[in-house]
């Protein structure tokens, strides 16, 4: 589309278009700017200014307006005009020509200004292409929690996703005998390589529990058939508890995932169950050596869970929220709120709106 | 306060007899893949090199992908017949390997 007001102007730019096989929309007023974009032009050359609405005004309108706004657009610039200048700073155009007028420069102009309508063009379906991902990522981490049998009320989860969604995994379910699985895994990357990782983990965590197989074994599979599929760098820290069906003994599994708190009666930490595994995925089964420990559960009323988002989520001073504030907040009883709503609240308000670098998840089981 | 900018990671490198030393110092995180592979990937054929040294004192932040970056990093060295040490971790890298028990399967020099 050009615009163009001069006729000399509009002659030597609309031949060189019309020679390089270009069709031309001509307009030259600019109240017809507006009229003649919902011709889809490739490219805009504007004369800056013209009459009514100048090119600057066109141009930031055509750039403000989200249908249309990577549509190149080269502005021609008066001379002379040191104020035109500002102008065009701030009007969003992507190029400009000059006078005197030469015909190899606006070939040129024109060759590089519709490279870059392509390389817009490429960014946005690549954009595209990437959220058709992450919906299909989050539809397969959904189906995945559906697949719980039921709630257990003395069970907690929250999830804050960096990003589109949380891609971390929290999944549970009682083994035949009464017996009660509980895994929470991190697995690295976000979205479709997160959600990926997943669903091998929960059918094999769901089908072995199911069927009444130790947390030993479980593990072991989870981490053969992380190690077979998934690529050299890519694991998933996690811990897998099992407690007993009497709620009297707790097993724990921590591969990666910062230290699961054992909390008493007073609120206070009394044991730091710290991973002592490599995170699942990383050696082959021949190396893999699962080390669990057994707590007895007498005096201990919850057991606190999260993976290291929440641990090192940063506030807008680059403080980290860290281990001890973590324990603190624990510590400090406050009346009405349970454990599990005192840490979501410290740790929302201690980021005050800003979004994670990383996912953060928190699992809470109140054991009476 | 002023709120903090992200830092970005800065990688410096040192050969000392038949050891190559990477230098990292600030965050050690996704951004910085492409970076980091470059530093080592020339020394994996370099028959004058036999160990690799990663220095992480200066290392300000440290994420799962910088733990991935340094398995994949590991699976080279040892293709290439080499030796890898990790080398006086900052206190939050020390923290993030002690977690994800790297201890078992990369050298670390305190």
């Amino acid at each position: 589309m050009l615009a163009q007001t001069d006729a000399t102007s509009l002659e030597m730019i609309g031949s060189v278009l019309i020679s390089e096989g270009h069709e031309l929309i001509s307009v030259i007023d600019g109240n017809d700017v507006k009229g003649a974009m919902q011709q889809n032009p490739d490219l805009v050359i504007m004369d800056a200014n013209l009459p009514n609405i100048s090119g600057f005004e066109c141009c930031r309108l055509i750039k403000h307006d989200e249908n249309i706004r990577r549509k190149p657009v080269v502005l021609l610039m008066p001379t002379q005009d040191s104020t035109a200048w500002a102008r065009f700073a701030e009007c969003g155009a992507d190029d400009f020509i000059e006078h005197p007028l030469h015909p190899h420069v606006i070939k040129a102009k024109i060759k590089l200004l519709l490279h870059i309508n392509e390389l817009y063009l490429r960014l946005d379906a690549g954009h595209r292409q990437a959220e058709q991902e992450i919906r299909l990522a989050k539809h397969m981490f959904d189906s995945i929690t559906k697949r719980q049998s039921k709630e257990i009320d003395f069970l907690h989860f929250w999830g804050l996703s960096a990003g589109h969604f949380c891609g971390d995994l929290f999944i549970f379910e009682r083994t035949p005998e009464g017996h009660l699985h509980v895994l929470l895994g991190d697995f690295t990357g976000h979205g479709l390589s997160a959600a990926m990782g997943a669903l091998p983990v929960s059918d094999i965590f769901f089908a072995m529990t199911l069927k009444g197989c130790g947390m030993t074994q479980i593990v072991s599979e989870i981490n053969r058939k992380l190690y077979e599929i998934m690529p050299t760098g890519k694991f998933c820290a996690a811990a897998f508890l099992r407690l007993e069906v009497d709620n009297s003994k707790l097993d724990i599994w921590n591969g990666g995932l910062p230290p699961v708190l054992l909390v008493d009666r007073k609120h206070k930490v009394s044991i730091q169950c710290e991973s002592f595994n490599l995170p699942l995925g990383i050696v082959a089964p021949a190396e893999f050596h699962s080390q669990t420990q057994q707590f007895d559960m007498t005096g201990t009323d919850s057991v606190v869970l999260c993976s290291d988002g929440l641990i090192e989520a940063q506030n807008a001073f680059g403080e980290s929220y860290g281990e001890a504030r973590l324990a603190q907040v624990i510590g400090r009883k406050v009346k009405e709120l349970s454990i599990f709503n005192r840490i979501k609240s410290s740790v929302l308000s201690f980021l005050e709106g800003l979004e994670p670098h990383d996912d953060v998840s928190l699992a809470v089981i109140h054991i009476n | 306060m002023e709120p903090v900018a992200v830092n970005k990671l800065h990688i410096k490198v040192t050969t000392l007899s038949n050891v190559f030393t990477i230098y990292l110092s600030g965050n050690f995180s996704f951004e910085a893949h492409r970076e980091f592979k470059t530093a080592y990937k020339n020394q994996l054929d370099n028959s004058k090199i036999g160990n690799i040294v990663v220095n992480l004192s200066e290392v300000e932040y440290l994420d799962s992908s910088a733990l991935g970056m340094l398995l994949v990093m590991r699976d080279y060295v040892q293709a290439a017949n080499k030796t890898l040490t990790l080398s006086k971790p900052s206190p939050i890298a020390l923290r993030t390997f002690d977690i994800a028990s790297f201890n078992k399967i990369f050298t670390i020099n305190l």
